[in-house]
């Protein structure tokens, strides 16, 4: 492993609460799911990405990303 | 940096996936909006952070647990997730959402995008269930 990336991981261990370290394993994991490998994409959504991709930016109503959040329990 | 810009779009595949998941499964589906909504902060404070999307100007990151795609362009100071996409492959054994899924459009597709994005390797969207897994 890379120095600087061992020792950080190291110091996270050894330093940080366990919520913290969830935390900062869950930002990794995901991390890695991202650039890992070649992209993960089929023909048919990189179609969909480019036709999203020209359109207009359409914005969503805030009280209704907030409302679906709120749908938790 | 600001908080992320939802796009219509974008809101209207989760709430979809979300329609569709909470009544089978309350607890993944809490989950999974707890979880994107962690990601979407953190890509609002490093928008770098995704990987780009040859050909477009979009980038996307997987959520850790649930693999869920959020798709989004950074426009200046300001990210705008543009689309919210599970990822298929990802399902088996691993995601953990309890329920048997497969794809449809997300709600208001127009026809042409349904044939597009309706096929069976094409962008995850949920609907219903073909029975609890």
């Amino acid at each position: 492993m890379d120095d600087r990336l061992h020792t950080l991981m190291d110091r996270a261990d050894s330093c940080l609460d366990a919520p913290s370290r969830a935390t900062l394993a869950e930002i990794v994991d995901g991390f890695i799911a991202t650039h890992a490998g070649a992209p993960d994409f089929t023909e048919a959504e990189r179609a969909h990405l480019r036709r999203i991709d020209a359109e207009p930016f359409t914005p969503a109503d805030p009280k209704a990303v907030a409302a679906l959040f709120a749908r938790r329990g | 940096m600001a908080d992320p810009l939802w796009s219509a779009r974008a809101l209207a595949s989760l709430t979809a996936q979300d329609d569709y998941l909470r009544p089978l499964n309350p607890t993944a589906a809490d989950a999974v909006l707890s979880e994107i909504e962690r990601l979407a902060t953190l890509i609002a404070d490093f928008p770098q952070m995704g990987r780009r999307i040859d050909g477009t100007t979009l980038r996307y990151h997987v959520t850790a647990r649930y693999r869920y795609r959020v798709i989004y362009r950074v426009r200046g100071a300001q990210v705008e997730i543009v689309e919210v996409l599970l990822d298929l492959s990802g399902l088996s054994g691993s995601a953990g959402l309890g329920v048997t899924l497969y794809v449809v459009p997300p709600a208001g597709a127009s026809g042409a995008e349904t044939s597009v994005i309706g096929a069976a390797d094409a962008p995850g969207h949920l609907g219903p269930c073909t029975g609890l897994g």
